[in-house]
């Protein structure tokens, strides 16, 4: 997602927020590749990540007049997909679970409830401090990290973007969390 | 379970509605202890009833269908408050004199609050570039509504009072700041 499509994905949320019909057909062409995109890089299973992506979508237009015009649109966006990830992930860890007599004995191979608690807990923390960078880091950490496509820029000039990003962002971090 | 894309259209837009009535919903809850604190000492407690559910409902309604009908609702309700709070505080006192023209008070407090009304709403509807109709009728239901009930205490000559005060300080804000 370049940023004229990041503004207009900020400026079409903000439009279903207030309760523009109009504004429902362009904002679900754009999202629906973004949810798919982000659902397949969190989940890496392309059958699991369309379904998580088709649930996520659902979700982000049920939760629309929600959306504070405010805050930046695709953290925000990406917060809900990652949710509905996570939740997908934990429902087929579950389905995968066999009966109790083959479980004894082995370790589980998935995170304990402690860390995956915390893993909740830092993703939520990381999305709350990316929601607060001006939308070109925001953008630029999102394009490094595999979440969006990458802005059309010369790689010393990106480079140097992201840099700058990822600076605002521990900052913001250490101002929440005091701690990096 | 995955989904054509007209089919996951169609979903994403009826969650979009169903998101927007529950946030709706939510908004207009508290408006049920409005409702029952004025039927609780309206001299009409069935009349304080139908008014609530009419204000109930049309507030929800207003917020689901969003844009210049939802931001009428704040102002509606907030200028309803003067004509709903002076003729119930008013109600105790008999009669005011001027000369040998006698009126009740709680009258007074009827065309007095809806003539505050009007011009809380004239003066906001004034001030908006478009939508000025909808925001008018959309916010002038409401301040109605919420005033009603106290205004009930004078019998149908408040309610009469109350919407003639009310007309008479929205038509000479709108008059005066209609463009020329």
């Amino acid at each position: 997602m370049d940023a004229a499509r990041y503004r207009e994905l900020q400026e079409l949320l903000a439009r279903l927020a207030d309760g523009d019909r109009a504004a429902f057909p362009p904002a679900f062409t754009l999202l629906w590749p973004v949810t798919r995109a982000f659902a397949r890089s969190y989940l890496r299973d392309d059958a699991a990540a369309e379904d998580a992506a088709q649930q996520a979508l659902v979700r982000v237009f049920l939760r629309a007049a929600e959306f504070d015009a405010s805050r930046p649109a695709l953290p925000w966006v990406l917060g809900v997909v990652a949710n509905e990830c996570r939740t997908l992930r934990r429902r087929t860890q579950r389905r995968r679970e066999g009966p109790l007599e083959q479980a004894e004995g082995r370790p589980d191979p998935g995170p304990s409830p402690e860390e995956g608690a915390t893993r909740r807990d830092l993703e939520r923390a990381a999305l709350d401090a990316l929601g607060g960078l001006p939308s070109a880091d925001v953008e630029a950490i999102l394009a490094h990290i595999g979440g969006m496509e990458r802005p059309d820029l010369p790689p010393a000039t990106f480079r140097k973007r992201l840099e700058r990003a990822l600076k605002r962002l521990r900052q913001a971090w250490r101002e929440r969390h005091g701690t990096l | 379970m995955e989904l054509s894309e007209a089919a996951l259209v169609a979903r994403a837009r009826r969650a979009y509605e169903r998101g927007r009535l529950q946030a709706a919903l939510w908004w207009a809850a508290p408006l049920a202890l409005l409702v029952a604190w004025t039927a609780s000492w309206c001299r009409y407690p069935a009349l304080a009833v139908a008014c609530g559910a009419a204000l109930v409902l049309l507030t929800v309604a207003f917020r689901w269908r969003g844009q210049g009908w939802a931001r009428a609702v704040w102002p509606g309700l907030a200028a309803g408050l003067p004509p709903l709070v002076l003729p119930f505080l008013m109600r105790e006192a008999s009669q005011v004199c001027v000369g040998e023209v006698c009126c009740s008070l709680c009258l007074v407090g009827c065309v007095g609050g809806g003539a505050l009304a009007g011009v809380l709403v004239g003066r906001r509807a004034a001030s908006l570039g478009e939508g000025r109709g909808a925001f008018l009728a959309a916010a002038g239901t409401l301040a109605l509504l919420t005033g009603a009930p106290a205004c009930a205490f004078a019998g149908v000559i408040g309610l009469a009072g109350l919407l003639l005060g009310f007309a008479g300080g929205t038509a000479p804000v709108m008059i005066a700041r209609a463009p020329a």
